[in-house]
């Protein structure tokens, strides 16, 4: 974790912002009205060492999406800055972050709209290879089909075109076209959200022995928390743009500091027919990201607030070893 | 049909016998729902679980008779308070429609009318005989108080995009219950919800139920959700009810190769590195299933007389039924619970 300045760390993000700015009515333009922004991340911190899987855990709107996509500076961080290997991602120009991007790759969400249908698979990948020079001409097939068998598709498939193939199919073909230039980091951006349950499986198998077989470093984002319990070593939780708790997978699932964390666990439904609740595990909705509350950002909906927690906005700290929280209360949340 | 239940209800509500809804598109026939059976009784929540296509939310559909065209109820049929209703009339099909049996769906946004205000659509539901506008009014802000919406005089005469997801699903079920349905049916009611809101509407929608003495048919993939709600449940494979049992029973032993791999597809074990146990191959293609049984090219059990004729559903403990040959041999399988000792329920 992020707690002590070694320099182990493969990927290192520090107070990272990105605001989306609304668009003004011309009056309230007129009127000098302070612009109102989207604060989808607001201030984020965290690193990963080598050959670890962080989860990015939190609901919808809470800003995991952008995260990714300025660590990858698919989005431009506002502020902040992004560290790979010791370099500065966020001050790297066009050619240096091509070049970079053959170390970073992202998997997302829906394979119907992240490959392009008039490709086939030859032609996506043979020319994710020559954009980046991956291999000479003369390896290009033997490559190919290497790819493809590693995602466990048939190299017959090749001449086809993504139209053909189903969800699961084509998220195998995302996860090949990722791997096509051997990055080191992956970022999997809700990568089986859109599969059906036994699809769901073959997939996150499928990712879990391509992490150990390349040793990637895996950012894993998603909202099923039965799944970032499978398969991660650490997880970050998110609430409207920040992070709240960051701890080993298993110490965080076993025992939750953070209340919003708790809340979270509590209200995803457990598979266990004996272990039903009548209450609900929070009221209410997050906020919007516009008009955050002062103080903790949490405090509206948290059971334990007090008037420390309407005024001042908890630091991120250390409470044990690889834990971090921030709340002003987090040792006495169990 | 003869099939026992377990907890056998003490009155059934509704009796769904052989449903079969086929859809005939030019070149091929969807058998969509094939020879649905099951039984939902006075006070119950049964729960239907399967993956995309499987054909759970045209069970509802027809249910209510609201098939789409090119597909077409052709078998079965639905008892309902001794009538049925696949032989009403469409005049005597609209008074069941939201006054017996309601229905809300996974995207309430498309359910509700985004030109209305919240307070038109369920004025417009309420049964209006012999109220006033002052009634109504007092009725529509008494329901969407009852689903736990903030603020609601305000909040009603607002547009359903004033309303997060959360929230329109909510109002979704004030206008379903303005009509006082006996049997509220949901269709993933929850899917496109964050956890915390899901739990919420999961919660509201179990305590409405108890308040109200309605029944419930839960439509769902996410076998928690069905962990937390259901008094029974049904598991459907390419159009069939493949297992059905009451919800214990199901988890702590699953009767049927699908099932099983289902739950062995679910993360739920504690240890990361542990492998995940997939169900191998594809979902089947609706237009061109396999003689005999459905699940077969992807069962692990599976045997010749698997892919010669479809099984027919066996009891295998009291309520607990499974349509497969292998039952028996599926006996060591536990399910995602421990839960061995205790067979079929009570």
């Amino acid at each position: 974790m992020n707690s002590e300045p070694e320099d182990g760390s493969l990927l290192r993000v520090e107070g990272l912002k990105k605001a989306f700015p609304l668009k003004q009515p011309v009056i309230d333009v007129l009127l000098r009205k302070p612009a109102l922004a989207v604060k989808a991340v607001d201030g984020v911190s965290l690193s990963m060492r080598r050959g670890e899987t962080l989860g990015l855990v939190g609901e919808s709107g809470c800003g995991k999406s952008t995260l990714a996509r300025c660590i990858l500076r698919l989005e431009e961080p506002d502020a902040g800055k992004v560290t790979f290997e010791g370099q500065d991602i966020t001050r790297m120009n066009k050619r240096e972050l091509r070049q970079q991007r053959k170390k970073m790759q992202i998997i997302f969400q829906d394979p119907y709209s992240s490959l392009n249908p008039r490709m086939s698979i030859r032609e996506m990948l043979e020319e994710v290879l020559t954009v980046h020079r991956i291999c000479p001409p003369a390896q290009v097939a033997s490559r190919l089909a290497e790819l493809l068998e590693m995602v466990g598709m048939s190299p017959d498939t090749m001449d086809r075109f993504p139209g053909e193939f189903s969800g699961g199919q084509r998220q195998r073909l995302g996860i090949a076209r990722a791997l096509a230039v051997d990055p080191e980091f992956i970022i999997a951006d809700e990568p089986v959200s859109s599969l059906d349950v036994s699809i769901q499986a073959q997939i996150i198998n499928l990712l879990a022995d391509l992490q150990r077989l390349l040793s990637l470093t895996v950012l894993f984002i998603s909202h099923d928390l039965r799944i970032i319990r499978h398969i991660t070593d650490c997880v970050a939780v998110m609430y409207l743009g920040t992070v709240v708790e960051m701890a080993q997978t298993g110490a965080l699932f076993d025992r939750p500091y953070h209340p919003y964390t708790t809340v979270l666990l509590a209200a995803a439904p457990a598979l266990d027919p004996r272990a039903r609740r009548k209450e609900y595990a929070i009221e209410g909705e997050p906020p919007s990201p516009i008009n955050l509350p002062r103080g903790c950002r949490f405090h509206p909906r948290c059971v334990m607030a007090t008037a420390k927690c309407r005024e001042e906005e908890p630091s991120m700290r250390q409470v044990e070893p690889g834990r971090m929280v921030s709340c002003h209360f987090s040792n006495k949340v169990s | 049909m003869s099939q026992v239940e377990g907890r056998r209800p003490v009155e059934l509500l509704l009796q769904v016998n052989g449903l079969t809804t086929y859809f005939f598109m030019k070149d091929a026939t969807v058998r969509a729902v094939d020879g649905v059976t099951f039984n939902l009784g006075t006070g119950e929540t049964y729960g239907i679980v399967g993956e995309s296509g499987s054909g759970k939310s045209m069970t509802l559909k027809s249910i209510l008779r609201l098939v789409p065209p090119p597909g077409k109820i052709i078998g079965g049929n639905i008892e309902y308070g001794g009538l049925d209703l696949l032989a009403l009339s469409p005049a005597q099909m609209r008074l069941i429609r939201g006054r017996e049996i309601g229905m809300i769906f996974q995207e309430p946004m498309t359910a509700l009318n985004p030109v209305l205000s919240i307070k038109q659509q369920i004025m417009e539901s309420l049964d209006t005989e012999g109220m006033s506008y002052q009634e109504k009014l007092a009725r529509a802000v008494e329901l969407l108080k009852l689903v736990g919406v903030p603020s609601a005089e305000r909040r009603l005469e607002e547009y359903p995009h004033q309303f997060s997801g959360g929230m329109r699903q909510r109002a979704m079920i004030a206008i379903t219950l303005a009509r006082q349905p006996k049997i509220l049916m949901a269709d993933e009611p929850t899917t496109a919800l964050d956890v915390t809101v899901q739990d919420q509407i999961l919660k509201l929608i179990a305590g409405l139920k108890d308040s109200l003495g309605m029944s419930v048919i839960l439509v769902t993939h996410d076998l928690g959700v069905v962990a937390q709600m259901c008094d029974r449940v049904a598991v459907m494979y390419a159009g069939k009810i493949v297992e059905t049992a009451d919800t214990l029973s199901l988890f702590s032993s699953p009767r049927h190769p699908y099932t099983i791999g289902l739950m062995g597809s679910l993360p739920h074990g504690r240890e990361r590195g542990t492998k995940l146990r997939p169900i191998k191959g594809f979902p089947p293609d609706l237009t061109s299933l396999p003689e005999g049984c459905s699940f077969a090219p992807r069962c692990e059990f599976a045997t010749v007389e698997c892919r010669e004729a479809c099984p027919s559903a066996t009891e295998v403990a009291p309520g607990h039924m499974a349509s497969c040959y292998h039952t028996a041999r599926l006996v060591e399988f536990k399910g995602i619970i421990e839960h061995a000792d205790e067979e079929g329920g009570s």
